[in-house]
Formats: C-alpha cells, sequence, structure tokens
C-alpha cells in the first residue's frame, strides 16, 4: 500500500471536515506495541468502508511523533461504524511503506486486529474495528511485523 | 504392584502404543513414537529428526584409498527436524533445514553439522511448537505468515560464492553461515529492494565466473545475475502468467532455461486455510511450458511446449552452432511424487513410489517446436562436471531406483556417457539408500571425466551415514573409498564441494 503526500494532505483536510461535522461521535486511539524505537515515525490510515480500503482511499491520515514512548495516535469525532486502521513505520523517512521488488513491504508494518492476510493484505472485515456511539475513546493495539 | 507386575504393565502399554493405527496419528498431526522406530521399514531412519541443535565427530572411522588430492569441504543441506510439541510435519521438505560439513583432509575426515537459524526455526524453537505453517503442512492453530522467509527453512541446498557460505531454499531468501563454526549469519540482501526476494536453491555458474539464479513469487520470475566476486551485476523481476512452482533451471552460453509443469497456485484455497502445497492445483490437460530467455536481453523470451509433466532437476543445456538447443530433465508424468510421495514417507505410508525418467529434449527456435526422448529407468539427482555447465558435456551422472527396491529414494548410481551412448552402474547393497553423488574433477584442468563422485548413503542396516567416494571413470569398481559417522543423518538433498 503506498501512501502518497498528496493525498495525505487530502485526507487530513477532509478529517478535520469530518470532525466538524459529525454529531454523534466517538474517538480512536491506536497504540503500536512493539515498535522499535529510533526506526522513524509510524504512519497511521483509517479506512472508513471495505470500498474505501480496497481503493485505498483513506478518510485520515495521522503520523505518531518521536516522544521516546511507543508510538500512538487517535482519530477523533468519528461517527459511528466500523473502521480500519494500516500502520507503517518509516525507518527511512521517505513518507511512504516501502516494497520490495514483489510487493511486500520492506518496512515494519501492521493491521487493526493484527489481522493477516493470505499472500496479501486482509481484508476490510478481518481488520475491522467496530466503534459505537457510546465509545468515548476506544483503545486498541497494532502489533508491527517484519 | 510389585517389579514385575510394573514392567508387565509397561510393556503391554507400548504394545497398545503400536497398535494406534498410523493413520489416526497423521490425521492428528500428532508424531508418534512408532514412526521411524519401525523394524518393518529401517528406512524411516532417514526421515527421524535430528535431536541435538549440532552433531561433530572429529574423525570418521575411513577405509579404501582416499586420495591425498582431495582436500577441502564438502556441505550437504536437509531436512532435519520433523516434530517440535508433539507435532510433526506432513511433508519431508517442511523440516529445518541442518547443514553438514564433511572435512576432507588428506585422508582424514571430520564432521560437523548444524541447524540453520532461520527466523522460523528462531520462532519454533522459542514456542516448543510447530508455530508458524510449513510448505506441506498448515496446522489449525498455527500463526499466519506476513513473508515467504517466514515459512523459510533454508534446507534445499547449499552453494559457496563471492567467498559467501548459503544455505538454499526455493521460494526465500539465501542464508549465509560462517563456513567454519557454521554459525548463521542471516539472510543475505543483494539489494535494498531484493530484501526478502525469493532466490532459489539451484544457482548456476558461468565459465566467467558469475553465477545466474531466479526466484518465483507469485507471477512474478526474478532472475539474478551476480559477479563472480559475489556483487549483483542485475536483477530483475519478469511477470510469468500461471507461474508455477519452479524448483531448478539451465543455462546454456547465450539463454537460460525455465520449465513450467501446469501446476498454478490458487490465492482462495490457501486463503481457505490448505497449506501452500494444497494450494497448487494440477493441471493433466495443460502443457508443460518452457521459457528461454536471453542472458543479454530478459525480454527477449521464447515459448515452447511438451506434453504435461512435472519436474524438480535439470541436468545440463547447451546451445549447437544452428541455434538448436538441448537440455536434459527429469520427467515425472505428474505432480504426485511431490504431494503423496513426500507425504507418505513422512508417515511410513509410503510403498512405491512415482518416478522419473531422464528426458532429453531439443529447442528449435525456427519452428517454435520441443521435442523429448525418455530414457529408460527411474533416476534423480542429476550431476556433471561443473566446468561444463551451459556447454555439451560428455557425462551425466544420477541417483537410480533399480531392481527390486523396498525404500524411498535410491539404491545404485548410473553414469551416462552422451558420447557413446552407453552407461556404467554401480548397485549398493540392500538396505542402503544412496543420496546425491557430486562429480569433482581430479584436478582444476583435468580433462572432463577425470574425476570423483562423492556424495552419501545412508545404511539403514548398520544405522548411520557413510561418505561414498568413486573413481568416476569406474564407477561400477564400487567406492574407492568411505569414511563412516559414528550415526546416521536424516536423508538429505543437495551438496556442494569447496576445494581448498
Amino acid at each position: 500500500m503506498r501512501y502518497n503526500p498528496t493525498l495525505l494532505r487530502f485526507s487530513l483536510f477532509a478529517g478535520t471536515l469530518a470532525v466538524c461535522l459529525s454529531a454523534q461521535s466517538a474517538d480512536l486511539q491506536i497504540d503500536i506495541s512493539n515498535a522499535e524505537q529510533g526506526n522513524g515515525l509510524v504512519y497511521f490510515a483509517l479506512y472508513d468502508s471495505a470500498e474505501a480500503y480496497a481503493g485505498q482511499h483513506m478518510r485520515e491520515v495521522a503520523v505518531s511523533t518521536e516522544t521516546g514512548q511507543l508510538p500512538s495516535a487517535v482519530f477523533t469525532g468519528l461517527p459511528p461504524g466500523a473502521y480500519a486502521i494500516t500502520v507503517f513505520q518509516d525507518a527511512n523517512a521517505n513518507r511512504k511503506l516501502d516494497t520490495n521488488l514483489i510487493g511486500l513491504p520492506s518496512e515494519p508494518f501492521g493491521f487493526s486486529q493484527n489481522a493477516m492476510g493470505a499472500m496479501g493484505p486482509p481484508d476490510f472485515a478481518a481488520a475491522a474495528v467496530n466503534l459505537s456511539a457510546d465509545d468515548e475513546t476506544q483503545v486498541i493495539n497494532i502489533e508491527l511485523r517484519n | 504392584m510389585n517389579r514385575r507386575e510394573l514392567l508387565q504393565q509397561m510393556l503391554m502399554g507400548s504394545a497398545a502404543a503400536m497398535l494406534v493405527p498410523m493413520s489416526l496419528a497423521r490425521a492428528a498431526g500428532k508424531s508418534d513414537s512408532m514412526i521411524g522406530g519401525g523394524s518393518a521399514k529401517p528406512w524411516l531412519l532417514g526421515y527421524q529428526s535430528v535431536q541435538q541443535n549440532s552433531l561433530s565427530s572429529d574423525s570418521l572411522r575411513v577405509s579404501g584409498r582416499w586420495p591425498a588430492a582431495l582436500q577441502g569441504s564438502f556441505y550437504r543441506n536437509m531436512p532435519a527436524r520433523f516434530e517440535r510439541g508433539g507435532q510433526r510435519y506432513q511433508h519431508w521438505f517442511d523440516g529445518d533445514g541442518m547443514l553438514q560439513a564433511f572435512r576432507l583432509n588428506g585422508g582424514s575426515v571430520a564432521h560437523h553439522g548444524r541447524f540453520i537459524e532461520t527466523h522460523k526455526f528462531r520462532v519454533d524453537e522459542r514456542a516448543g511448537r510447530l508455530l508458524t505453517p510449513a510448505f506441506g503442512t498448515r496446522l489449525a492453530g498455527m500463526e499466519a505468515v506476513s513473508a515467504p522467509d517466514d515459512m523459510n527453512v533454508a534446507n534445499v541446498s547449499v552453494t559457496w560464492h563471492g567467498e559467501r557460505l548459503m544455505s538454499l531454499w526455493d521460494a526465500g531468501s539465501a542464508w549465509e553461515l560462517d563456513p567454519r563454526t557454521l554459525d548463521t549469519i542471516g539472510p543475505v540482501t543483494w539489494r535494498d529492494d531484493l530484501q526478502g526476494v525469493p532466490f532459489s536453491a539451484h544457482p548456476r555458474k558461468d565459465p566467467d565466473g558469475s553465477l545466474w539464479n531466479f526466484g518465483a513469487a507469485g507471477q512474478m520470475l526474478v532472475i539474478y545475475h551476480i559477479a563472480a566476486d559475489g556483487t549483483l551485476k542485475k536483477a530483475e523481476g519478469i511477470p510469468v502468467p500461471d507461474l508455477p512452482m519452479v524448483h531448478d533451471f539451465a543455462v546454456t552460453e547465450r539463454h537460460l532455461i525455465f520449465l513450467l509443469p501446469p501446476m498454478v497456485m490458487e490465492v482462495d484455497r490457501y486463503a481457505a486455510g490448505h497449506s501452500v502445497l494444497d494450494s497448487y492445483q494440477w493441471h493433466a490437460d495443460q502443457p508443460m511450458r518452457i521459457l528461454t530467455m536471453d542472458k543479454n536481453d530478459w525480454s527477449k523470451q521464447r515459448w515452447y511446449e511438451l506434453p504435461p509433466g512435472f519436474v524438480f532437476h535439470l541436468g545440463n543445456a547447451w546451445e549447437e552452432a544452428g541455434g538448436t538447443i538441448r537440455f536434459d530433465y527429469l520427467r515425472y508424468a505428474d505432480a504426485r511424487v511431490l504431494t503423496e510421495s513426500f507425504r507418505e514417507v513422512m508417515t511410513g505410508d509410503y510403498v512405491d513410489g512415482h518416478h522419473a525418467q531422464l528426458a532429453q529434449v531439443t529447442l528449435y527456435p525456427d519452428s517454435g517446436r520441443a521435442e523429448q526422448a525418455l530414457l529408460p529407468g527411474n533416476c534423480e539427482f542429476p550431476t556433471l562436471d561443473p566446468r561444463a555447465i551451459g556447454q555439451r558435456q560428455r557425462y551425466l551422472v544420477l541417483a537410480e531406483a533399480t531392481g527390486d527396491i523396498s525404500h524411498p529414494g535410491f539404491n545404485a548410481l548410473r553414469r551416462i556417457d552422451l558420447n557413446r551412448q552407453n552407461e556404467q552402474h554401480y548397485r549398493f547393497d540392500e538396505g542402503i539408500i544412496v543420496e546425491e553423488h557430486l562429480v569433482i574433477p581430479k584436478t582444476t584442468d583435468a580433462p572432463e571425466g577425470e574425476a570423483w563422485l562423492l556424495g552419501t548413503v545412508l545404511d539403514t542396516k548398520a544405522g548411520i551415514t557413510r561418505l561414498t567416494l568413486f573413481d568416476a571413470a569406474h564407477l561400477q569398481d564400487g567406492p574407492i573409498a568411505q569414511a563412516a559417522l559414528p550415526y546416521s543423518l536424516p536423508l538429505g538433498f543437495h551438496g556442494h564441494f569447496v576445494r581448498s
């Protein structure tokens, strides 16, 4: 999955809009449980439907900051629904997930629900987290692979 | 309970264990004390795990005439651990790779063997169970894997190139080892974007010392050309539709040759929980495709077709002045050797396997026609003078299953003289399973044919593994020298000799 910087800025803007517009909303916090410190920022992408996920149309993107703690991000003001989150650690600071010649990630990566695909990324249903209106802040953990 | 009663109960207990049907043990994916220990099937010794993480013997019992000039290290690779936590792999190819080094030094032979500490070996060792799936085994409760190297057991072959000793597998990275201690160094990354990209187990060396190899992944055939000093000259992914499992290839002076049996990966089957092996589907109505590629321009490709068939190994290939290409390979009628025979050896159910015949193929680039002729005899493990790779060679050596053979694998060696169209054989005694024998020229500039054949045999009666050495020109006279280990090794795949 490639992260296009233009798309990233657009997604951040779209995300801000979404926060303003949603009436009933909750927050989703993602903690990375095993990132190697000093190995780069962690990028988080949020998808709000199977179609968006398949087409790599992110609803929002977040980037961890180097705080000396394990990377974490919070997406705020989300309407209730199913969300999938993909993450990667940008070890060489080029703002994209590097892949090898055959398309496999060569930087640490992960999916919500720690879902694993079969010879490819997991599908949306396997990675989806259900966010209800009652969740003030739902916290999930993702373990990086690779 | 007195001592006699206790003894009786123990004996009854073990007798009861002997009655557990083998199929039950297999269905549960469990190891059974009986598997590997049956006296009725002494060949099961070849599929038993090595329990220790390393083996060594400073001085093997030698006999015969070991030539003083034969000095160096003979490395062999093999699957050698098949069980953890009470579970046994279901396929021979799944066991953790163990590299064996035989150090030949003026008539004395020492042995040292170590397991290759791949990622898979380490995580399974730490967990004390078969944590992740292997090529032919995917049991309930196993963890998902995210990359080919998660399954890499580095157990197929070994090579020495650019001052590096590398254990090789079919579908993952080469794994580098310290040539002296056999300590694991780790996966080899030829270039940043080649991290974790498959590097197959049968690289071929050109006369200029450079090495050709490939890796098959999805619908991509990755081609590697590595300079004699071990640096990467070029690597590129070539899309190939319906790319099957590819184990070996051949090179001529100008071309790379790939044989593609009609066996296609169906990802849906893998997603449904099947093993990698069971996700391949055999298509009996489709041809064996042949792809040739120009060494200087990998986009210059030609396709040919042969009747359906399955292949692990090619012998050699060369081209004639008019552009006609000739090569040989070991042809199976279908893939049941892989899908059935190599499972049956793990459970003891093996009775009679599926065998290959030597097929001699001619490709006519002008007409796009391919012809093949089959030679009689059930053979495998083709070897030749390494200096003749890519050129018309005179001799080809094979392991052969001949006569009334009661075990998997082979009981004879065969050396074919392609010039005179004749051949020599040597058949081993009953109970001896012969493995690949390498062709080693007696001196670096000896003419082809003046060579030794060096390999291993498993003596299932004595319960030991032996090195055997033949004078290639007098194969039928039997081994000129042997060296006996004080223990047996599991049956293996391929070796490499590094002259010192």
